[in-house]
């Protein structure tokens, strides 16, 4: 009797750990899908983010071109009096030109 | 007592079990119900609920941004940038007349077309596409019923320059013309198509895995230089004014790489607004006009004359004091000359000289000869639409074509063609082929468009003497206004008569200079076409003060690469 007591008791510690594990391995299976879930919602925001900064960088860039075209800046260098320097006002300055003027 | 203890032991392993018992039959029953109710969501109401998950599911288009436009030192040519249209569904909006005066307003577009859209009852009508961030704004504030926004790309030329040449992309984002039309597949890049699924509070979630690969478009780099292109279309613009001509077209080029570092035309247009421009300004003259040279034609006749060693540059021709009958034709020199050597020939630039010159060559030699300096076929530029020009063959006993053809009538040039040709003389008789890309930086590499020198033409001790007639043509002959204080300058001005009614017109006239600077060790070719000039027409007084103002600003100015380096 004693015996059949013991076993009957091993079976069902056994039953109750396998329910147990399987409740422990459930949890974590949804706590990990819910992450993965709560991870690509978070992803989607960054990435949208990402997207918006990417047109924000695009235009800014664009802004800059347009403010540093050729024709802009003549424009206004000639509204300051300012002109193209004369044939002979420009000299080309080689690196060598450039290394010994700094050594005076 | 012992027994007592026994049974008392006996009856908590009884209760233990049938604790036991009901937590396993509870975990059991548990699990039983899960297992049911997954049978229930998985198969019974399967179908139901993927119908149900369907209204939450979707797919999200990435549109890559079209590729950039750059000049050879990187200045932003052509980009693209998001901004906002206008859109309504007629459908909704229960009144359609003061929404049209509202629209109106905000977009300052007329009122009755808005109102004869805003009724129409279709589902979907585009109100203003690409409006501008402050009538975005102004729509946004009014917040009418049926109104919405919608974000597209846009193309903008931050600049403007080289509008013909860079083209311009349409309201869908494709490529139109130019070479936005030649790289669009390039520049366009690849799409990619994301699964969205939306759950039920709006929240989106991309599921960023499969097709994320959305490709931006390549990036063209061109050869231009984007100062220089300036100068020269600010010159352009400013002869324009000067001559009241139809048309001005600059080309300039690097004889050692075929590099185009400028090639500007007048008129042109705002790419940026090109809706709203004639059709007529978007042709890219350089490429895709001909032209009959004139006398900037005589140096390649006469280049090959003395290649073939028919004549020497020594050699002298009787010029017929000014007219001198070939057939039934009188050819005429502008001024009366006797004797004048072949050099004399090109510095004076005799029209009689160089028939003679043409006529010791022979017909076929002399089309052969024009044919391998490039003209009458492509560049190879690979520009959309370039012309090939026009260049017949001719029969030995074809004696007034071939006059005609020494001194540059009855053939159609290209000013690319003719700058090409320049640069053979330039470079030391060798072919270049003009290139307007210099590399097209895309997400599987860069592709370098190919360049540098070509098959001889001519030898260099040939192409050495036609550069110092050239430099003497300027000196002391008809290209005195293209000379330079600071450099030696070769070249050779050209007047054509333009042929109206089948005939030679004596008072329309296109005038063109060629040059080479410096004329010994040129780094630089430039041709200047003008048509149809007012007042002064000759190329020598309207095309050759370009030049002079283009190549100073050029050679003082920009640092153009030490010859022979790309």
């Amino acid at each position: 009797m004693n015996l059949r007591l013991k076993r009957g008791g091993r079976w069902l510690g056994i039953l109750l750990a396998t329910v147990v594990g399987i409740s422990v391995g459930s949890g974590a299976l949804v706590w990990t899908r819910t992450h993965i879930v709560s991870l690509q919602y978070q992803l989607t925001r960054l990435g949208e983010l990402e997207s918006q900064l990417r047109r924000d960088v695009e235009k800014l860039r664009l802004e800059a071109a347009a403010l540093a075209s050729p024709r802009r800046i003549e424009a206004k260098a000639r509204a300051l009096g300012l002109d193209y320097p004369k044939a002979g006002q420009v000299v080309h300055l080689s690196a060598a030109d450039v290394a010994s003027g700094a050594r005076e | 007592m012992n027994r007592r203890r026994v049974a008392r032991k006996k009856r908590n392993v009884a209760i233990q079990r049938r604790r036991l018992m009901i937590l396993a039959g509870l975990g059991v029953l548990g699990y039983a119900g899960l297992g049911a109710r997954a049978v229930q969501l998985q198969a019974l109401d399967a179908e139901w609920l993927a119908a149900r998950a369907q209204v939450h599911r979707s797919t999200v288009r990435l549109e890559p941004l079209r590729g950039e436009i750059h000049d050879r030192h990187g200045t932003l040519l052509a980009g693209s940038a998001e901004v906002e249209s206008v859109a309504a569904s007629p459908r909704r909006i229960s009144d359609a007349r003061s929404t049209a005066a509202a629209l109106a307003r905000a977009l300052d577009l007329p009122q009755k077309h808005l109102r004869k859209r805003l009724s129409s009852g279709r589902s979907f009508v585009w109100i203003k596409r690409w409006a501008t961030p402050e009538e975005a704004d102004r729509v946004r504030d009014l917040g009418l019923a049926g109104v919405s926004l919608h974000p597209e790309r846009k193309r903008f030329y931050p600049s403007g320059l080289a509008a013909a040449y860079l083209g311009f992309a349409g309201r869908d984002g494709e490529g139109l013309s130019g070479l936005e039309l030649a790289f669009d597949a390039a520049l366009r890049g690849s799409s990619a198509s994301l699964p969205l699924l939306r759950n039920a509070h709006g929240q989106r979630l991309i599921r960023w895995k499969g097709d994320t690969n959305a490709r931006a478009g390549a990036r063209v780099v061109l050869t231009l230089d984007a100062r220089l292109q300036h100068y020269a279309e600010n010159l352009l613009e400013q002869t324009m004014q000067r001559t009241r001509a139809r048309h001005a077209t600059l080309v300039a080029l690097d004889p050692w790489t075929g590099d185009l570092l400028a090639v500007a035309e007048r008129p042109t247009f705002d790419p940026n607004r090109f809706w709203l421009e004639k059709p007529s300004a978007f042709r890219a003259r350089a490429f895709v006009d001909v032209f009959e040279p004139g006398s900037t034609l005589k140096p390649f006749g006469i280049a090959m004359a003395l290649d073939a060693g028919v004549v020497r540059a020594d050699d002298r021709f009787d010029c017929e004091q000014g007219a001198w009958r070939v057939g039934d034709h009188v050819i005429h020199d502008f001024k009366p000359y006797g004797a004048l050597s072949v050099h004399d020939i090109i510095t004076l630039s005799s029209n009689i000289g160089a028939a003679k010159v043409a006529e010791q060559l022979g017909a076929t030699r002399l089309v052969e000869g024009l044919r391998a300096f490039g003209f009458g076929q492509s560049t190879g530029s690979g520009f959309p639409g370039e012309s090939p020009g026009i260049l017949r063959p001719l029969r030995e006993s074809q004696r007034v074509e071939r006059a005609n053809l020494a001194f540059g009538q009855g053939i159609a040039v290209t000013a690319l063609q003719l700058a090409a040709a320049g640069a053979t003389l330039a470079n030391g008789g060798q072919r270049v082929s003009p290139r307007l890309v210099l590399r097209v930086e895309g997400p599987g590499g860069t592709v370098e468009w190919p360049s540098g020198l070509g098959e001889r033409v001519l030898s260099e001790s040939t192409a050495r003497s036609i550069r110092a007639m050239l430099q003497d043509a300027v000196a002391r002959g008809t290209g005195k206004a293209a000379a330079l204080p600071q450099y030696a300058v070769a070249g050779k001005t050209g007047t054509a008569q333009k042929i109206v009614n089948g005939s030679y017109s004596k008072d329309r006239f296109v005038a063109s200079f060629m040059g080479l600077v410096p004329a010994q060790n040129p780094r630089l070719v430039v041709v200047v076409v003008i048509d149809e000039p007012q007042g002064a027409h000759t190329g020598g007084r309207v095309a050759a003060p370009v030049f002079r103002e283009l190549v100073g600003f050029a050679l003082e100015q920009l640092p153009l690469r030490p010859r022979g380096k790309t």
